[in-house]
């Protein structure tokens, strides 16, 4: 049975580096057994609000709950809880895979021996190899195996992909993190951060668009495609003057018109509509049409 | 500015800092010894400077392209290797040549061979620099491998001159100096041609850590000791322990290579430098442990915090289900515990091979006392604390001992301000008014005692600092550093004078008041008293307000009498005129203070010149207050306290 407390809840989180403000006043409540997706430009918080999250900071302002803990004050039941893939992956040098697997699993109360098996065999891993002679892509490779093989409750992702080839990278998406959370359904929390957010796409279940610190835009994953909408429209001649107020975006190039809307989309079709378009077409945005639109709206 | 001047500008900044340390540091040795606050600190500080900060200058030139993870970046602009060499040494020259001319001036007084070795040591460290920077592919790796090579160079001249001098006993030995020397400067001269080819030849292989030798430690780690050291998949504590013990490893290198030193030493025992008798075998064992506890000092403690916080896996480390406050203990106890084994065994290792003159040079407290060897471990703390504060292993060790001087500075600053804040006229009038100088034995030794266990209180604060800085992330910066070693500062500050300003006020008053009485006494010759006038000391004569004012004279006499009672009597006596066994009238003088302190003076001959005898001052108890010999005041070789009376 799942508990109400959701896995993380962040009230009013305010941090700043000096006198740069990396987070300001952002809110946000990630429920268990969720994916969420963290968007944002570069700067705009993502790694300090994730920092914060793991008492890596301290809020200077607000308070961040994870299962509803104060993870200043519990943290090592917190970490206990998660297991965190950081932006930039750094192992001991001198440690084989083997070593620096085993290093980890030393820290936790259950590691899944098959699982780590298993990956360091789909990524092709070498376990007698030194870190020092890694890729940056193979270290996150071995960042994630030692995220994915404790079973926590919570997975905090920061970039995961990054440095990830295309093949190895699909492969982590569609099957680890699918597996991971499959393993305890409704249970198992991802909280991800990723500018690669097309690749996500099909796992994340909500999402928050930071910019500037500040929380832009939070949906559901679902009701944002139910309202973010592409309408194409060609008309005969140079596309007539229509009340193009509510939409987010709009582009004319020719005889075409293109807009992004957030919402109020019937109506603004019928409007065009009523202008006698050649072709009028709908279609739902992916989320990183919404994460661009957002930002650049 | 030009393409050429930004990129000299470039490596000038690098050096910057470092440049001005060593600088600053040169010309302490001709500073007169009275102002050193810690004995022979001056000299010590000039010359660890030069004989480290050379080779340190030379290796962070192209060290800190490694740091920064910059040199592929350098490699790859559109220029010629050789060039960006060239730049490098450019800057280099100029500001190691700088430091020597001034280190020339500062070490006038010095021993001519002890100048030629400086100078012998700046040419092969700054040749050898870039060979050995690009070999450890790290600043404290190539500063490491930089003056362990010498070494057997300078073996080789302890050979030298051993296997020669019997041969010749009385042949000028000045042939062999300069073909020693020569020799010293071909070799420099090889070392920095190999230093240029290498860097021509430099392909930048290596992960994350960029194949730093510190970090990565190819081959030196395998066999047994890699098993043993290896991590397993339970036991979390062990494993942390291991990982810390593995992260030492250039720690344990060194103790390796200086026991190594000391076995190679071991035929020059007998030997003596020249003329120079205290120039032998045991004295270079010494120096090789002195060197040894240094560096140990330094890199255990920047080195357990530094690295893990320059390769990020501290950070890796703190979202990792574990306390933060036990990795910080465990890697606390591990830094000490290498520092104690490695300085243990060095010592007895020397100790066993030398004998009694390897002893002797050492002293009795620091070969037998096993509390002060413990002690002496803790001076990798300093370097420990820095590493916490900043971010980066070259920046701890570089900041490691300013920090700890400026500690201890801040101390002895607290303890002298308070005293002479004791000597002020505020003071003065406080005191007077208030007569609060009822300090007993029992206070005051509780306050010395307190004051004298400011090294452990100030080490408590400063391990709360560091265990709180640990799990932070920190920037790379001095201007952090400093600021946060203004606590411990301001702490040392505060414990130097918030334990002596009553010590001095108490030491202070007890003074003035029996200056105060003896002054008093002196003047009541004026008064005319015979044996017949003076009363007893059953029934004493009080002073009139006339008579008070007349023997009453200075004015912060009349501010501590105030509302004071003044009576003298008579008596007689024959233990101060041990030439007539006959007793004397004598004369004494009693001062009631208003807090009801009691002075007193006495035992003037009324017969004889007017003579100041004993004073002192009781109080109520009647318990005489005697000053403490504190040990600040035998360290400071001078007394701060400067009575006006």
């Amino acid at each position: 049975m799942s508990s109400p407390t959701p896995a993380i809840e962040i009230q009013n989180l305010k941090y700043a580096y000096g006198r740069a403000e990396a987070v300001n006043d952002l809110n946000l409540s990630v429920q268990r057994g969720r994916c969420y997706g963290l968007f944002g430009r570069n700067g705009a918080g993502k790694t300090t609000t994730m920092k914060c999250l793991l008492n890596l900071l301290r809020p200077q302002s607000g308070q961040v709950r994870v299962f509803g803990l104060d993870p200043a004050k519990h943290e090592v039941e917190v970490k206990r809880r998660l297991a965190y893939v950081p932006d930039q992956v750094a192992f001991y040098p001198w440690m084989t895979v083997r070593e620096t697997l085993d290093y980890l699993a030393s820290f936790r109360d259950r590691w899944n021996a098959m699982t780590e098996q298993s990956l360091l065999e789909r990524f092709r891993l070498n376990p007698a190899q030194k870190t020092a002679g890694l890729s940056k892509g193979q270290r996150t490779q071995v960042a994630l195996i030692a995220a994915v093989c404790p079973e926590t409750e919570l997975l905090v992702l920061d970039e995961p992909t990054s440095g990830l080839d295309p093949i190895v990278r699909r492969e982590f998406i569609e099957t680890v993190i699918g597996a991971y959370q499959e393993g305890d359904p409704g249970n198992r929390t991802i909280l991800v951060s990723t500018h690669l957010i097309a690749e996500f796409e099909g796992l994340i279940d909500e999402f928050t668009i930071v910019d500037g610190g500040q929380s832009v835009l939070t949906l559901q994953a679902d009701e944002a495609r139910d309202r973010y909408h592409k309408i194409r429209a060609r008309f005969p001649h140079t596309p007539p003057e229509i009340d193009l107020s509510h939409a987010l975006r709009v582009k004319k190039t020719g005889r075409e018109l293109e807009l992004i809307v957030n919402g109020g989309g019937p109506e603004l079709l019928e409007r065009i509509e009523r202008q006698n378009p050649e072709s009028l077409t709908t279609e739902s945005l992916t989320l990183e049409e919404i994460f661009v639109a957002t930002l650049q709206a | 500015m030009t393409v050429t001047s930004a990129r000299l500008v470039k490596e000038a900044r690098a050096l910057f800092m470092p440049w001005c340390a060593i600088v600053i540091a040169a010309p302490l040795i001709m500073l007169p010894s009275s102002m050193e606050v810690l004995p022979g600190i001056f000299e010590f500080l000039s010359t660890a400077s030069f004989w480290l900060g050379i080779p340190l200058m030379a290796s962070l030139s192209l060290g800190n392209e490694f740091h920064y993870g910059t040199l592929s970046m350098l490699l790859s602009q559109p220029v010629d290797r050789t060039r960006v060499w060239s730049d490098k040494i450019v800057v280099l020259m100029a500001a190691v040549v700088s430091t020597g001319l001034l280190y020339l001036i500062s070490w006038r007084e010095m021993p001519g061979e002890f100048v030629a070795a400086g100078a012998i040591w700046m040419v092969v460290t700054v040749g050898s620099a870039t060979f050995w920077t690009l070999i450890a592919r790290s600043t404290i790796g190539g500063l490491v491998l930089n003056v362990v090579q010498l070494f057997p160079l300078i073996g080789l001249f302890i050979l030298v001159n051993w296997m020669v001098r019997p041969l010749h006993p009385a042949a000028d030995l000045d042939a062999v100096d300069v073909f020693l020397a020569v020799f010293a400067l071909i070799y420099g001269c090889l070392m920095f041609w190999l230093g240029r080819r290498k860097l021509a030849a430099f392909q930048a292989t290596g992960g994350f850590a960029g194949g730093d030798l510190l970090m990565t430690s190819p081959g030196v780690m395998g066999g047994l000791l890699g098993q043993v050291l290896r991590c397993r998949p339970k036991g979390l504590v062990l494993n942390l322990i291991r990982k810390e013990l593995r992260l030492l490893w250039p720690v344990w290198m060194l103790m390796i290579l200086c026991v190594v030193g000391l076995i190679i030493l071991y035929p020059a025992r007998n030997m003596q430098w020249q003329d120079n008798e205290w120039i032998n075998g045991p004295f270079l064992a010494v120096c090789l442990v002195g060197i040894y506890a240094l560096l140990t000092w330094i890199l255990a403690g920047a080195l357990s915090v530094g690295e893990d916080r320059a390769a990020g896996t501290l950070s890796w480390h703190m979202t990792l289900p574990v306390s933060a406050g036990l990795q910080w203990t465990i890697k606390l106890i591990v830094v000490l515990a290498t520092t104690l084994v490695g300085l243990l065994l060095v010592g007895t290792t020397g100790a066993l091979i030398y004998g009694k003159p390897f002893t002797d040079y050492l002293g009795e407290p620091l070969t037998r006392g096993r509390l002060l060897q413990s002690l002496l471990a803790f001076l990798s703390f300093p370097a420990f604390w820095c590493a916490s504060a900043t971010k980066g292993t070259m920046r701890a060790a570089l900041w490691a001992i300013p920090a700890a001087y400026v500690v201890v500075v801040a101390y002895i600053i607290g303890v002298v301000l308070a005293m002479q804040l004791a000597n002020t006229r505020i003071i003065d009038a406080a005191a007077a008014a208030v007569h609060s100088f009822t300090i007993t034995y029992g206070t005051y030794d509780l306050i010395d005692d307190l004051a004298e266990s400011w090294p452990l209180i100030l080490v408590a604060i400063a391990l709360v600092q560091s265990r709180r800085l640990f799990r932070r992330e920190v920037q790379e910066s001095s201007f952090e550093l400093l600021r946060r070693l203004s606590w411990p500062v301001s702490a040392a500050f505060l414990l130097g004078f918030m334990p002596q300003l009553p010590l001095s006020f108490a030491e202070h008053n007890w003074r003035a008041g029996r200056m105060l009485v003896s002054e008093i006494h002196g003047r009541t010759a004026v008064l005319g008293l015979t044996p017949e006038n003076i009363g007893t000391l059953s029934n004493p004569r009080q002073l009139s307000p006339e008579e008070t004012e007349k023997i009453v004279l200075s004015e912060p006499a009349k501010l501590w009498l105030k509302d004071a009672r003044i009576v003298v009597y008579g008596g007689t006596s024959n233990v101060l005129n041990k030439r007539n066994l006959e007793p004397q009238p004598t004369r004494w003088t009693r001062v009631h203070l208003a807090n009801g302190w009691v002075c007193n003076a006495g035992g003037t001959f009324l017969n004889g010149q007017p003579r100041t005898g004993p004073a002192w001052c009781a109080d109520p108890t009647n318990r005489y207050f005697v000053m403490n010999n504190s040990w600040l005041r035998s360290l400071l070789g001078f007394n701060p306290w400067r009575p006006r009376w």
